[in-house]
């Protein structure tokens, strides 16, 4: 989808506008509740391969309806089908079921409410990740990278199985935990963002478990999340990773991933000012996978402040500074500087500014520049490409406009 | 460069004075909850914690049904400041957060007050937000449970 022409991404466009008015439509006229919205907007870089090898311009697009259905009060029926474009290697492949699921609520057990999901189900994640595709809800169109890798997008999304959320309200504020267990599911686009274009094999699901424990209190959120991930891939014959200089590659073979996540997160709201600070380690562990030993074990670190100030009702103005570090136990690169690369290309600073306007209920427009500084977190993911190392310094800027139905 | 960084702080101005209502406060209305007469206690906390999407039951186990006034309305710029501390888009963009992750329903939008009233009275476990003044709280009491939200 992403390779079409400028006039048919102009048609898709349309299509979606108006079978996603036309649900909502319907859905006003019925019992069935619907929502939904449409973004669509443009990214540029300088100087790095983030929306693609060689790649300057991509066009954004952000869409998802939704519907939910209640036999009772305590009983419903939830799904959402979404789809993002994000350059060549952080898009689907198609429009994907972002979740479905049958829920049941109920506050007569223990403590609380308890909510019961069986299904496709969104996984919470430090603060963002549920609704890490939804522009009127994030902060910014691309999220902060050093805590939500937009590379492992397709690994964080949702888990087909069980999730269940508790719910207790005092004086003290609101505690919630959320524990999920289920089976990963991956698109097309995982091969690329993990292992690059020259790979023709399959990423395989398996279980992933998840839980997430915060307490709100007051305009402050304090939250921590832990999961587990382990897919396996099957390797295709002829699968290779290049590395720069372009002459030199390594063969992909069967291999399996194991990612651990723990991310702190802290939140604080004074009406106008917003303050954000999440710290995430990654600890990853690889069995095989590519010929040659690039490290089985490799913890990744990850933390950013952000602040937000909300000027009037309007414009909200957003500053970030995030550090990244693909190696956590090898913070100035030194095994990629052995490998003859260069020492950068295992982490990342960025700074970020940004605004987002509030025009009317229904339209909104974002803007952003990102500063980045090493090419850490840019795609592929397993060892860095040739595109990804040209430059230390880029900048990523992005626009977006968004339709609420 | 002089003339870009003039520019966007024309642009900054421009976004700044059309953005920025004028919110202030009749002294004379009270902001309260009112609930369907099925609701007999509600605190602030409740309000909330139904308002943000996180809690959907009633103690006695039904679902809450939420009612809202228009966002650029006074009522929820009252009522989304005093509550939350957030201006009315800072809460939409919280509730779409809750929607789209599958874990909320958004509230019903009601164009004006009297609407809203119609359609509490005749919802169980409904709970909206209205200004009002001392005699208009008298008056409706009959109808719906009036709750006043501490400032």
């Amino acid at each position: 989808m992403k390779y079409l022409p400028k006039y048919m991404q102009l048609l898709k466009v349309l299509f979606l506008a108006t079978m996603f008015f036309n649900a909502v439509v319907y859905a006003s006229q019925s019992k069935l509740r619907t929502n939904a919205f449409l973004g669509v907007g443009i990214a540029n870089v300088d100087h790095n391969n983030f929306l693609g090898d060689e790649r300057r311009t991509a066009t954004i697009i952000d869409a998802s309806i939704n519907a939910t259905y209640s036999w009772s009060g305590n009983l419903s029926l939830n799904g959402q089908i979404s789809y993002r474009e994000f350059g060549d290697s952080l898009s689907d492949e198609k429009p994907r079921i972002d979740y479905l699921n049958i829920t049941y609520v109920t506050n007569q057990l223990l403590f609380g409410e308890q909510t019961f999901s069986l299904g496709r189900v969104k996984n919470k994640m430090g603060i963002y990740n549920d609704f890490r595709d939804i522009p009127t809800a994030k902060p910014s169109i691309l999220l902060p990278q050093s805590v939500y890798l937009d590379v492992y997008r397709n690994l964080f999304l949702s888990v087909d199985g069980l999730s269940i959320n508790s719910a207790f309200d005092s004086d003290f504020g609101s505690i919630q935990l959320q524990l999920a267990l289920g089976e990963i599911n991956f698109d097309d686009s995982m091969n690329e963002t993990s292992l690059g274009k020259l790979v023709d094999g399959r990423w395989r699901e398996d279980a992933a478990f998840l839980t997430d424990l915060r307490w709100l209190y007051k305009g402050y959120l304090v939250s921590f999340s832990y999961s587990q991930f382990a897919p396996t891939f099957e390797a295709a014959p002829n699968d290779i990773i290049r590395i720069s200089p372009d002459t030199m590659a390594i063969r992909v073979i069967d291999g399996e991933v194991e990612l651990t996540n723990y991310i702190y997160s802290f939140q604080k709201n004074w009406n106008n000012f917003e303050l954000v600070v999440e710290y995430a380690y990654r600890n990853f562990e690889v069995k095989d996978l590519l010929a040659f030993p690039v490290g089985a074990r490799r913890p990744m670190e990850g933390y950013y402040i952000q602040g937000r100030y909300h000027l009037n009702e309007k414009l909200t103005l957003l500053t970030r500074w995030e550090r990244y570090f693909r190696s956590a136990d090898d913070k100035k690169g030194e095994r990629l500087k052995a490998l003859g690369l260069e020492g950068w290309a295992d982490h990342s600073i960025t700074k970020s500014i940004g605004l987002k306007y509030q025009l009317n209920k229904r339209w909104s427009v974002f803007a952003e520049v990102h500063r980045i500084t090493g090419s850490g977190y840019f795609p592929p993911f397993a060892l860095p490409s040739s595109f990804a190392v040209e430059n230390r310094d880029s900048i990523l800027g992005a626009a977006e406009l968004v339709y609420r139905f | 460069m002089n003339i870009l960084r003039r520019f966007i702080a024309l642009v900054f101005l421009i976004l700044y004075v059309i953005g920025t209502d004028d919110v202030r406060a009749n002294e004379n209305l009270h902001l309260v909850a009112i609930t369907n007469k099925s609701i007999s206690t509600l605190t602030k906390s409740d309000i909330h914690a139904y308002f943000s999407l996180r809690k959907q039951l009633l103690p006695s186990g039904n679902k809450v049904v939420l009612i809202t006034l228009p966002l650029n309305s006074p009522e929820t710029l009252r009522f989304s400041q005093i509550v939350f501390d957030y201006y009315p888009y800072q809460l939409a963009r919280a509730w779409d957060a809750r929607v789209f992750a599958g874990k909320g329903a958004l509230p019903i939008e009601k164009p004006d007050k009297t609407s809203l009233i119609k359609f509490i009275t005749a919802t169980q476990a409904s709970i909206g937000y209205l200004l009002l003044d001392i005699d208009e709280i008298d008056t409706l009491s009959e109808q719906v449970n009036v709750f006043p939200i501490e400032e």
